[in-house]
């Protein structure tokens, strides 16, 4: 039996950083248990998409211990409440919110049910959520003065994931976490397959006995050197390019930071709208198959307005799609190298964090064995298929038939079977909390009924109790919340300014 | 529309428990759904086993809308805390399975640590301080804590059938209708449905759905709809128990434990639970081991000369669990869905899940096949993992005084999905990500409690065992603040209730 104590991650990257820092947290905070190190190229740009986070990540900050508010000054991050989806059901549809908060419901949960029965008139995530209602009046969810993490609502954030790597990145080095700059040249292996060595431009020689791959879209150790499969989504993701852009404040502020992400549906794809505490950043994510990369850009461009003329355009290629394997031999793939889903729902860090919490769950202190990394890629599988389908779902839902990309999406052959079942069976009675049965799951009940609601899902005849058709009930406890928080939370970006010291926007135009 | 009608053909804990859960949950607020009908034999005995419950039973009372020291005070109840197992690894030893845990992070080390220390402090001592509690005799709540709330978790001992009749008032004042009378046969539809029920007064009681809760009979399941039984008995080798009432009259221990005693003998298991006015006791065995005589003789040994007088009542039982558990329009709850042995207080929690998910999966139509299946997933589901946790207390034991002991440790009586997670747990201690499944009763925290109590071995971690056991801060304060503010078990029951019992001499 050997004792494992050598981790090499190969990639920096918000990947190969948030599990670098969360694994020297989790396992070496009473006593060194293993020793980290991370290699990472000077010469590989990182990728830097996926700017917003789910609520999640809070978890992950406090479990490494770092400062709400030293973090949000190092990364210029804003907060996020939900996610505004325009023009998915049709072009002019006037939005729907898929917010983070849900009020405390009873084991039965007939809130659905109630919203299906009423006349609809006020939209559904308003009667269960304050936060369509706080994110309309671009309100924080934490209040002037109050301590870190102390909101009494979920919250995620925006956030610059390059800056983000270089805090977790400094934050480590400094707890002990070994770091090298170099390009990886080889990558040795033992006669059983196992990774032993891999070798760097610089002359290093990394041995471990656990590697991480953090490499990205290139899968250096996972796709190239062990050669494991790769299961593609293109049948139901059709998206493949985006091409993204920075809006400084300097050339353009809009009045406001945006307390929630936008995604607004376009004519191939969707265009992302994210405020951080000096730009926006924007990008449109399109289906090549539909669009070229130069049309594509000029729709983005004329989307934006015309103070977007001078500033560059970054245009990307990605592969959807993961691997069933990404714990094969002694190497376990975290991000990109383990698979990519298009972050409509903000998914991809997300991933990276649910990865590093399992690893260190499953960590394997004694010999490398099958009944871990098994149960490692079976959890990781649930998560990709929950989230294919949950993104899957806000296409095949539209009503939109202005373009081949829009029709395409509503076919048949475009919807994962498991999300068919489930709209089958959502025909006979609204999502509740035992459908659901995996408790690992990101999406539950409640996120499904917003997407469902939002874009107009409709029950069989005969499934619910006839309803009186009046005005939906908007419960009392919602109401007094909402009101409370026009008085008492102060604008998102006053917030911003006041307690991170940033200067932002309103100055400038 | 006219409403939904529904028929619970039997009455008793399954029967009423349903019928005052539907009408909370489905007629409870501005509009009634459903018009619920409860069939009920006024000669058909109840079979009033399962006086141990689990904390969702908490939940379930509090939603079917009950002040909680009504319902005690009704059904003779007293507090859980805990189960504590006695002689069930080598016939010399005792360990906790207590319902609170004190949260630990998003990953939980304190299996390893105590796996890695010298265990001179049990498992559970470290983590919960309900075992510290049990053993001082405190119980769950303050004087003053709000109904179906106490700073740590709790269950009740409780009197079956008294639930029920205080269920069925209940139920029947809200507009249940009751209609005492015994159920002849099913008339069904063409398509295999059952169109109404026939009783031996000459009523035919029709519904859009009915529900099976005539215990082990299994009226409409089995006899009119021939769904078949899953046998369990490869698994589980007990089939028979006997039981006796002991009245505080007849002898009085001196107090009431907060906590049911489980405690391992020749060929099974006695179960010895303290309610308000009477303590209830039994013996679980296996008819392939021991005869039924003896059985009640070791009973009876356990118990002491003071229960010579004392009749004993013998039952039987098949183990298992329907195949469908709904099918057409008929759903089964209770008895008539399955059954597995009561060791870790299981049958009201399937009889409570079952009614929250019949609710959850109402038929608003007549189209059910999906909704049934669902349903049926979930509960056989449950249903596995129940069989998998009971198994577990078995195949760990050391014990070889008996046949018994040493055929339940033979690896042809294990599940194979236990066998693998036993398997695993060799190499990493049970933790979050095991227990997929979102309605799962069982969880790492109650595996560890029985796996660590039983002295389950990890060979693959290294051999190291650092002494002493560390106890956390966090435990010891726990158990010195219950010391100090948490009134005993005896005395928040008399405060509440007035019982008072002599000490017998």
């Amino acid at each position: 039996m050997s004792a494992i104590k050598k981790v090499l991650i190969v990639g920096g990257g918000s990947a190969g950083w948030i599990t670098a820092a969360y694994m020297n947290s989790a396992l070496n905070a009473r006593k060194t248990m293993v020793e980290i190190t991370l290699v990472e190229s000077a010469s590989i740009g990182r990728i830097g998409v996926g700017e917003a986070t789910v609520p999640t990540i809070r978890q992950v900050l406090q479990s490494v211990g770092i400062s709400e508010t030293e973090f949000m000054k190092r990364t210029d991050a804003t907060f996020k409440q939900a996610i505004r989806f325009d023009d998915w059901h049709h072009i002019g549809d006037g939005g729907y919110y898929h917010p983070f908060q849900r009020r405390p419901m009873a084991r039965i949960d007939r809130a659905g049910a109630d919203w299906l029965m009423s006349d609809r008139s006020v939209p559904y995530a308003e009667t269960v959520s304050v936060q369509p209602a706080f994110s309309d009046l671009g309100l924080s969810p934490r209040m002037a003065g109050s301590k870190d993490f102390g909101s009494p609502f979920p919250y995620a954030y925006h956030m610059d994931a390059e800056k983000f790597a270089d805090y977790l990145r400094d934050i480590s080095v400094t707890r002990g976490v070994t770091h090298h700059v170099d390009d990886v040249t080889d990558v040795l292996q033992a006669e059983n397959g196992d990774i032993t060595t891999v070798k760097t431009k610089g002359g290093l020689s990394l041995e471990a006995d656990l590697f991480i791959d953090c490499t990205g879209f290139a899968s250096l150790l996972t796709g190239k050197t062990l050669g494991t499969d790769f299961t593609d989504y293109g049948q139901w993701l059709l998206c493949d390019r985006a091409v993204a852009m920075r809006v400084p404040y300097d050339a353009y502020y809009p009045g406001e930071v945006k307390p929630y992400t936008t995604a607004t549906a376009l004519s191939h794809g969707w265009k992302w709208d994210i405020g951080l505490t000096d730009r926006r950043g924007v990008g449109y994510v399109y289906s090549s198959q539909f669009l070229s990369d130069d049309d594509a850009e000029a729709q983005l461009r004329a989307h934006e307005g015309a103070h977007s003329d001078g500033l560059d355009a970054r245009r990307l290629m990605f592969r959807v799609g993961m691997r069933p394997q990404p714990w094969t031999k002694n190497c376990v793939a975290i991000g990109l190298s383990g698979g990519f889903i298009e972050p409509l729902e903000s998914t991809g860090l997300y991933l990276i964090e649910f990865a590093a919490i399992t690893l260190c769950e499953h960590f394997p202190f004694g010999e490398i064995t099958e009944p871990l990394s098994k149960r490692f890629n079976e959890i990781m599988g649930s998560r990709y298929s929950e989230i294919l389908d949950f993104i899957n779902m806000h296409y095949c839902l539209t009503k939109r038939d202005d373009t081949e990309f829009w029709r395409e999406v509503q076919k048949e052959e475009r919807i994962t079977d498991s999300l068919k079942k489930k709209f089958d069976f959502w025909r006979f009675k609204p999502p509740t909390h035992s459908d659901f049965d995996d408790q690992l799951r990101l999406f539950s009940h409640q996120s499904y009924e917003y997407i469902l609601y939002g874009m107009d899902f409709q029950v069989a005849d005969g499934v619910l109790p006839p309803g009186d058709n009046a005005p939906p009930l908007v419960p009392a406890d919602v109401r007094n919340i909402v009101e409370a928080g026009k008085t008492r939370l102060p604008k998102h970006a006053d917030f911003l300014s006041q307690t991170l010291g940033r200067r932002i926007g309103q100055q400038l135009n | 529309m006219a409403l939904r009608k529904v028929l619970i053909v039997g009455g008793g804990s399954a029967g009423w428990i349903t019928a005052a859960y539907m009408d909370a949950v489905l007629n409870g607020s501005t509009k009634k759904i459903i018009d619920i009908t409860v069939l009920e034999s006024p000669d058909i005995g109840r079979i009033g086993v399962g006086e141990a419950t689990v904390p969702s039973v908490r939940d379930t009372m509090r939603t079917i809308g009950v002040p909680e020291q009504d319902f005690m005070r009704a059904a003779d109840a007293t507090f859980k805390q805990a189960i504590k197992f006695v002689n069930w690894l080598d016939g010399n030893d005792a360990y906790y399975h207590p319902f609170d845990r004190r949260p630990a992070g998003r990953l939980d080390r304190a299996g390893l640590r105590w796996l890695t220390s010298d265990r001179s402090t049990p498992f559970a001592a470290t983590v919960s301080p309900q075992p510290w509690m049990c053993e001082d005799g405190l119980g769950p709540k303050l004087m003053d804590s709000p109904d179906y709330e106490a700073p740590v978790s709790y269950a009740y001992h409780m009197d079956a059938e008294r639930t029920a009749d205080f269920l069925c008032d209940l139920a029947t004042k809200r507009g249940v209708n009751h209609v005492q009378d015994l159920m002849t046969e099913a008339e069904m539809h063409e398509d295999g449905r059952i169109k109404a029920v026939k009783t031996q007064t000459g009523k035919r009681l029709e519904a859009d759905l009915f529900i099976d809760c005539t215990g082990f009979r299994a009226l409409l399941i089995e006899g009119a709809l021939g769904v078949p039984h899953v046998d369990y008995s490869q698994w589980l080798l007990c089939d028979r128990a006997i039981a006796m009432r002991v009245p505080f009259e007849t002898y009085y221990p001196g107090t009431r434990k907060p906590y049911t005693l489980s405690t391992a003998v020749s060929n099974g298991w006695i179960w010895d639970i303290g309610l308000a006015n009477r303590r209830g006791v039994g013996y679980v065995y296996s008819s392939d081991f021991i005869d039924d005589d003896a059985a009640e003789a070791e009973l009876r040994a356990y118990e002491g000369a003071h229960a010579d007088d004392i009749q004993a009542r013998r039952l039987k039982f098949k183990v298992g669990r329907r195949e469908q558990f709904w099918a057409k329009n008929c759903v089964s709850i209770g008895l008539a869905s399955g059954f597995i042995e009561p060791l870790e207080s299981t049958g009201l929690f399937l009889v409570e899940l079952a009614a929250a998910t019949i609710c959850e999966y109402f038929p608003m139509t007549d189209q059910m096949s999906g909704l049934a299946d669902k349903f049926n997933l979930v509960m056989q589901r449950r249903y596995e993992e129940t069989l998998d946790f009971i198994v577990l207390h078995y195949c760990l034991t050391r014990r070889n005084d008996t046949d018994f002991w040493r055929e339940v440790q033979k690896s042809d009586r294990i599940t194979d999905s236990l066998k693998s997670w036993l398997e695993i747990y060799q190499y990493k201690s049970p933790s979050h990500s095991d227990f997929t499944d979102n309605l799962q009763l069982f969880s790492h925290h109650t595996y560890e409690y029985v796996m660590y109590g039983m002295d389950f071995q990890r060979d693959r971690i290294a051999g190291r065992r650092v002494p002493p056991t560390p106890i956390p801060k966090e435990i010891e304060e726990a158990v010195l603040k219950a010391r100090d503010a948490f009134p005993s078990h005896d005395a928040w029951l008399e405060a509440k209730f007035g019982t008072q019992y002599e000490r017998a001499s």
